[in-house]
């Protein structure tokens, strides 16, 4: 087969818009004439219906969401970007600790959530502590990649200048671990509001995650809808600050921006 | 570390001087030992402090809830297990399916893949309850769920895989008159392969993730219940037997996934 053609820029974007309109349409359509049961399928409208008139009461509950999420997103950047560097520098403890970080990432972490709740019990603690463990270990193991990743041949230019290792650091090595750090905090951002969703499952007591699990368990499935698309747009806008910072600290620094907006790599739950 | 880029001949000897411990203490030693630290550290502290064991059970009373409850666990860990296996392969199918359609038809591509992408930043997690409505508290929730969580990386990796494809090789085919089917399918996808072990890999443990979750939100049997249960109960010890029972069952099916990779890289590279 002979290589397609590359589609023009407004069929890259056109087409997806139009397809999302059509699609929605299409399910509005059907469940208006009873092709779905709106007892599994809401209404796009009917959701918005929802989302609009308990507003008032989802209020706190996405605020909620929001403010765990960036809670832990913050916290755990700090401390995977330190923890990084850490193990950048003590090799020993690199050597010791690395294997076991690697491995920990094939565990199936989330199935800890229950254990967070009878450790800390049913409050804010809980939530935060369970989503920064999902979220921190990815930064960490980005941050070490970035800090390993300079160009050996810089670092010989600097050992030979006589720059002091903070200077190397500061000035040679953190600059260039900006995009793998920024891809490793984009990782860990969309799993801080899985952890925080996870989290309030299990906690049940507030979040949209709880309402969530409540309409469910009510069959209330507008309300459900409604609550799901403000947990999409949470976390699109949230991931959408991450990559504005990280384009803003590229152009800071003067690095060509060619980071794709999504990663192979980057799969999350 | 600057040092290592040039051959010095200096390095050599020196490295050979190292003791036993210090040229074996790179490659296993530290890690393990850092793990037996961790587990002797845990022991210590929880029988010296007298932790409660609801916060912090010994490590050896894990062992022994795993041996206590090595019957039930194994029931709830087979049909855990079978739900990730199928799902891995359901994710397989879907995956390279959709990567077939979005490599023959450019439109298509164009109509779905930001779709895709936009939906990949979007936590899933949130529309396990939504599986329950739809599909009922059965096997197939959690498999529905799993799938749709896990299919993703390998739908990236095979599409990497089918455009990675030597254009020396698509241009043969195009000349030998091959058509698009046949060159997918004998050319593209055994092309695809190592990619598509990778992608698999990801997706390993986002099957676990995605079974267990289903099995937390609601289950009569499966591991992710078992440990609901155990939590609910304040049984700590058996929580972390059934997570311990969780990570072998994950890493045997990783392992199974990267031998999978290295035979068939054997295959294709020799």
């Amino acid at each position: 087969m002979g290589m397609l053609k590359r589609s023009s820029r407004a069929q890259r974007i056109l087409l997806p818009l139009a397809n999302c309109c059509g699609i929605l349409l299409l399910w509005e359509y059907a469940v208006l004439h009873g092709w779905i049961n709106p007892l599994s399928l809401a209404s796009p409208s009917a959701a918005v219906k929802v989302a609009a008139s308990s507003f008032g009461v989802l209020f706190p509950h996405i605020l909620a969401t929001t403010y765990e999420t960036l809670l832990t997103f913050v916290l755990s950047s700090v401390g995977g970007i330190l923890l990084g560097a850490v193990l950048m520098h003590w090799r020993m403890f690199r050597l010791a600790v690395y294997p076991s970080i690697v491995m920990f990432q094939l565990l199936p972490k989330i199935a800890l959530a229950p254990l967070f709740v009878v450790w800390f019990g049913v409050n804010i603690v809980s939530r935060l502590s369970f989503a920064g463990f999902i979220s921190f270990f990815p930064i960490v193991l980005a941050t070490l990649a970035g800090l390993r990743a300079t160009d050996p041949l810089v670092l010989k230019l600097c050992s030979s200048l006589r720059a002091s290792p903070a200077q190397t650091f500061w000035q040679i090595r953190l600059p260039y671990a900006v995009p793998l750090i920024m891809s490793g905090l984009k990782v860990g951002m969309t799993l801080a509001i899985t952890g925080v969703i996870v989290s309030e499952f299990v906690t049940v007591q507030n979040g949209l995650g709880y309402i969530i699990v409540l309409a469910s368990s009510n069959l209330q499935i507008d309300l459900m809808f409604a609550a799901l698309g403000w947990v999409s747009l949470i976390g699109l806008v949230l991931y959408g600050t991450v990559l504005l910072l990280e384009r803003l600290i590229l152009m800071r620094l003067g690095a060509p921006v060619t980071g794709a907006l999504f990663q192979p790599g980057e799969v999350v739950p | 570390m600057s040092a290592e880029t040039f051959p010095t001949g200096v390095g050599l000897p020196a490295a050979r001087r190292l003791g036993f411990f210090r040229r074996h203490a790179d490659g296993a030693l530290l890690p393990v030992g850092f793990i037996v630290l961790c587990i002797a550290g845990a022991e210590i502290l929880a029988r010296i402090l007298a932790v409660p064991e609801v916060l912090l059970p010994p490590p050896s009373r894990v062992l022994t809830a795993l041996a206590l409850n090595a019957s039930a666990l194994c029931y709830h860990g087979a049909l855990t297990i079978t739900q990730v296996v199928a799902a891995l392969f359901i994710s397989l199918a879907v995956g390279i399916a959709l990567a077939t359609v979005f490599t023959l038809s450019r439109v298509i591509n164009d109509m779905f893949s930001p779709l895709f992408v936009v939906l990949q930043i979007i936590p899933k997690i949130a529309l396990a309850p939504l599986f329950v409505v739809w599909f009922g508290t059965g096997a197939w929730s959690h498999l529905s769920f799993a799938v749709c969580l896990s299919f993703f990386p390998i739908l990236t990796a095979a599409r990497a895989g089918f455009e990675e494809t030597s254009t020396d090789a698509a241009r043969l085919c195009s000349a030998l008159g091959a058509t698009s089917w046949q060159t997918l399918v004998h050319v593209k996808l055994p092309m695809a392969l190592p990619q598509l072990f990778v992608g698999a890999k990801v997706s390993t443990t986002l099957c676990i993730i995605g079974v267990v979750l289903g099995e937390f939100v609601s289950a009569r049997a499966g591991i992710g219940w078992y440990i609901v249960q155990a939590a609910a109960l304040s049984q700590t010890a058996n929580v972390l037997a059934s997570l311990v029972v969780l990570s072998l069952f994950g890493l045997s099916v990783y392992g199974a996934v990267s031998a999978g990779e290295i035979l068939v890289r054997r295959r294709m590279f020799g």
